[in-house]
């Protein structure tokens, strides 16, 4: 199939045009964080210029204030990378290799639960969060005290249905694995936590990599929890700041538009760097996603 | 079992138990904040509960006739089937063309595929602070460029079709990069020998597409529409922030309305009821679609 020149450059720009929509937003948010508040109410352009451009909205972000929004982003990142991927990782290859009664039983737990709607657990998770038992205040029965409701703990524990995911696309890749390399490493004495460790997470590195990474973007980006869970901005993340800012837009009031474009082209920069970087294994890991799943 | 020796039954003793204390917390996790949870839905959507602070009372299933009964909860869940629906076709059709584009040789192939991924991996909650910015009414962006067109500006939010239209479009922008990476991953994953047969066979360029490319992409589909029948009934998030359910609540759809009953108003009866209405609804698309459309397409 041979395509005329004509054609080709036809393609090529409609390519490009899609490609620039892509990336319009993200030019946007950051040319508009640069405006003193006054000017942006009038900008009036597609792509604005400012006359005068300020910084302060950018630095202002840097303030100690800000801090604990940043630091708490980080580590929640973090603990959810690890303890993710580390479940999906264990569960995995539990499932996969281990012979113990229930096996199956555990299996279909996970096919079942990856495809229950988040719907079903969006407001009763935050109905046990309020009144769970012998926290925040509460008694026995759940009831006295706020629960976890505010309190920065919260954060930490949840873990929904789409988390689970990972676990079924680790087991479908060590079932991929012929067992000679854990027969090998056993012949040779190696113990089976040695085994994991030694020998089977350098060969799964791959989907490793894409589970650890979807999960860190995916725990940046997520303005929902910290949006419904706590109102402190010392216990917030910043993109769960960036969400309090936005909903607050379409009420009426004061709007900061500099400051949110500010913020939120800094809320998007980890994501962007770790994604330029690491592009192979999270495009890659999407598409298997598709083919294997 | 008689023939199974000492130490082999206490070998796979000894595995169930390594099985376990690894499995086991890591269950009592999902048991806890997974499980439970979908049981304090059932539960409340058989109570009336309002506000936590007081106590849920058994009502049956009135919170069920409820909604059944009143025209409010049926249409949002009619507009969380009709946008939700609007936005996963144009997702899943648009992302095939972008597939079927992307899918030539050429050499900035790469670097396409990577810059419509982009916007998949900002914050719903960062990215649609731009739309609102366009569309502001007086001194919006848009507004501005229709104006210097010669047209009419328009008040975006008092139009039922424009709100639905940036929904969809916000939403197109952001998913439908990674939905033309996986067909794409599916358009690659065919056997190229099976075009080269065809056009030896005589097939023109309608003729590979209708009989080798689409059957190839079976597989793939299903786990397209999959996925995407399951986030199109979930979509919710960008109504709150680009529309906030208007004009007049028509772009309300069923999951909005669901946070708002449990959350704003807390009404927590009426929104158990509602997201055990929507995910029942969820789960029968799916199933339906199993049904008809994948069995049919390995049977035939």
């Amino acid at each position: 199939m041979k395509m005329t020149l004509f054609l080709k450059t036809l393609w090529l720009l409609l390519l490009i045009a899609i490609a620039l929509i892509m990336i319009y937003p993200f030019v946007f948010a950051f040319i508009a964080g640069l405006f003193p508040k006054d000017d942006f109410t009038n900008i009036g352009s597609m792509l604005p210029i400012p006359k005068r451009v300020v910084t302060d909205w950018y630095v202002g972000l840097f303030e100690p204030a800000m801090l604990r929004p940043f630091f708490n982003t980080f580590f929640r990142t973090a603990w959810y990378t690890l303890a993710v991927t580390g479940m999906a990782f264990l569960v995995g290859y539990v499932l996969e290799r281990l012979r113990f009664p229930g096996r199956s039983f555990f299996f279909f737990f996970i096919i079942v639960i990856q495809m229950v709607p988040g719907v079903l657990t969006l407001i009763p998770t935050y109905i046990l969060m309020a009144k769970i038992p012998f926290l925040g205040g509460n008694d026995w029965l759940g009831t006295g005290g706020h629960g976890l409701i505010n309190n920065p703990l919260v954060l930490y524990v949840l873990i929904g249905p789409a988390n689970i995911v990972w676990i079924y696309l680790f087991r479908q890749s060590i079932s991929a694995l012929p067992r000679d390399f854990e027969e090998a490493a056993s012949i040779d004495g190696s113990g089976f936590y040695r085994t994991l460790f030694t020998v089977i997470l350098p060969i799964q590195l791959p989907i490793i990599a894409t589970i650890a990474l979807n999960t860190a973007i995916g725990t940046w980006n997520d303005w929902l929890n910290p949006f419904m869970y706590v109102n402190k901005l010392e216990y917030t993340t910043l993109t769960g700041y960036v969400g309090l800012l936005v909903s607050a837009l379409s009420k009426f009031g004061d709007r900061n538009y500099p400051l949110i474009f500010a913020a939120s082209t800094v809320a998007t920069l980890p994501p962007l760097i770790i994604f330029l970087f690491m592009q192979k294994y999270i495009v890659q890991g999407f598409a298997n996603a598709g083919i294997k799943g | 079992m008689a023939r199974v020796k000492p130490a082999a039954s206490a070998v796979r003793k000894k595995e169930a138990l390594l099985a376990y204390s690894i499995i086991g917390p890591i269950y009592l996790w999902f048991l806890v904040l997974i499980i439970v949870p979908i049981g304090i839905g059932i539960f409340i959507s058989f109570t009336e509960w309002n506000g936590l602070a007081s106590h849920p009372t058994w009502v049956g299933l009135h919170n069920y006739s409820t909604f059944f009964s009143s025209p409010d909860y049926l249409l949002s869940l009619w507009r969380q089937i009709w946008i939700g629906g609007l936005g996963f076709v144009a997702n899943t059709v648009i992302a095939l063309v972008l597939a079927l584009m992307l899918n030539v040789p050429m050499k900035l192939r790469g670097l396409f595929r990577s810059t419509f991924f982009v916007p998949s991996i900002s914050s719903v909650a960062t990215t649609t602070a731009v739309v609102i910015a366009l569309l502001n009414p007086q001194s919006g962006p848009l507004n501005r460029a229709l104006q210097s067109l010669g047209m009419e500006p328009v008040v975006w939010s008092y139009s039922t079709f424009w709100m639905v239209f940036w929904i969809t479009a916000y939403n197109l922008w952001r998913s439908v990069g990674p939905t033309a990476i996986v067909w794409l991953a599916g358009l690659q994953s065919i056997d190229p020998t099976l075009y080269e047969a065809a056009r030896i066979d005589g097939a023109n360029r309608l003729q590979l597409i209708r009989y080798v490319t689409l059957p190839g992409l079976r597989p793939i589909a299903s786990y397209i529409v999959i996925t995407g029948l399951i986030g199109s009934m979930q979509m919710w998030d960008s109504v709150m922030f680009l529309s906030r359910g208007g004009p007049v609540g028509h772009t309300d759809v069923l999951m909005y309305r669901i946070y708002r009953d449990g959350l704003e108003s807390f009404n927590m009866g009426m929104s158990g009821a509602s997201s055990m209405v929507l995910g029942a609804v969820t789960l029968l698309l799916t199933f339906v679609y199993i049904q008809f459309f994948v069995r049919r397409q390995e049977n035939a």
